[in-house]
């Protein structure tokens, strides 16, 4: 009894500190976060060198390299139609500068599907900024921030219902989350979504957030059941972009 | 097992921030026969880490955390009265 005593007396003392002084809290916590951070991908380099090998290892990379040469022509390409379809229509209304900030803790180590972020207020991060990640995938949006620390709400967080459409024909839906980088859909059966399709949220134009991973279907079914990942995997975010969330339309 | 609860509540601890969270729900859990208290004070740790209001409604752990630690007081006191029966 002794020992649970003793657990739950600095468990509270812990739970004190965080709401007195919470950013006490975290820079008395941000060698412990780092640390873990270096052995997750210690034990991530170490189980593949052992289960891989060098040959594959090789092929693998030779594999990437050439993923990653066309993923960049593509790239440039877009950006060109981008580019010539503002200047064709006339309004383009370039993003405002936006926030790098480290991420702390990420799932699975962080419950509640959140990313915690070594930067704040005092980096001007605000609640509600929109959280990016990687080539400008979204992730979430900011929950709560104090001077030198704030959590996202990942958008595939349990139970988070986001508004989304699917492949080229825009079919709307509405993403569940459902954890470690997952989405649920439902569409009417014969809705035309196939494996493979992108799932897009608004932005700046059509941003792609996911790809349906899986679609559930029998003949009988009204429905289909989608299972979407997301483009970004969550357990490796090391670092991420924040944004003012953008605002709505003009009619 | 009541020799190793020790460790395996600090190992919980030191896994909330280095391991995923179900590791420390199973060494919790393990902890609880011998230390009945470990889930509830590991869920409070755990909010302290990581909840805040806006991620979640209420803090999940803490509320698992106490009704595992109940459950665990529960099976102490029914054991320790079947013993003193017997």
């Amino acid at each position: 009894m002794a020992w649970g005593l003793g657990a739950l007396g600095i468990a509270l003392a812990l739970l004190a500190l965080r709401l007195a002084a919470p950013d006490a809290f975290l820079s008395l916590l941000a060698p412990a976060f780092a640390a873990g951070e270096r052995a997750s991908a210690w034990i991530g380099t170490v189980g593949k060198a052992a289960g891989v090998g060098a040959r594959s290892l090789a092929a693998e990379n030779e594999k990437l390299a050439a993923e990653n040469a066309a993923l960049a022509l593509q790239n440039q390409a877009l950006k060109e139609e981008v580019s010539d379809l503002a200047a064709l229509i006339g309004t383009s209304t370039p993003r405002g500068r936006g926030i790098v900030a480290g991420v702390a803790a990420r799932p699975p180590t962080a419950p509640y599907g959140t990313l915690v972020l070594a930067g704040g207020t005092d980096a001007g991060i605000a609640p509600g900024m929109e959280v990016f990640g990687a080539g400008g995938a979204p992730l979430g949006r900011v929950k709560a921030a104090s001077a030198r620390s704030s959590r996202v709400l990942l958008f595939s967080a349990p139970g988070v219902t986001t508004d989304a459409w699917a492949g080229d024909a825009r079919i709307p839906l509405t993403l569940t989350g459902a954890g470690a980088g997952v989405f649920t859909a439902s569409v009417p059966q014969g809705a035309g979504i196939a494996l493979g399709d992108l799932v897009y949220v608004p932005g700046p134009g059509a941003v792609p957030l996911g790809r349906v991973a899986h679609v559930a279907s029998t003949p009988s079914d009204p429905v289909a059941a989608l299972s979407i990942a997301s483009l970004i995997n969550p357990f490796s975010i090391t670092w991420v972009a924040l944004y003012e969330a953008a605002e709505p339309a003009a009619p | 097992m009541t020799r190793l609860a020790p460790a395996a509540l600090l190992a919980a601890a030191a896994s909330l921030i280095f391991l995923p969270w179900p590791v420390s729900a199973a060494l919790a859990l393990f902890a609880a026969p011998a230390i009945p208290l470990a889930p509830l004070a590991l869920g409070i740790m755990a909010d302290a880490l990581y909840f805040s209001p806006g991620v979640s409604l209420v803090p999940l752990a803490s509320l698992v955390g106490a009704v595992a630690s109940a459950l665990a007081l529960l099976l102490r006191a029914r054991l320790a009265s079947g013993i003193i029966a017997a």
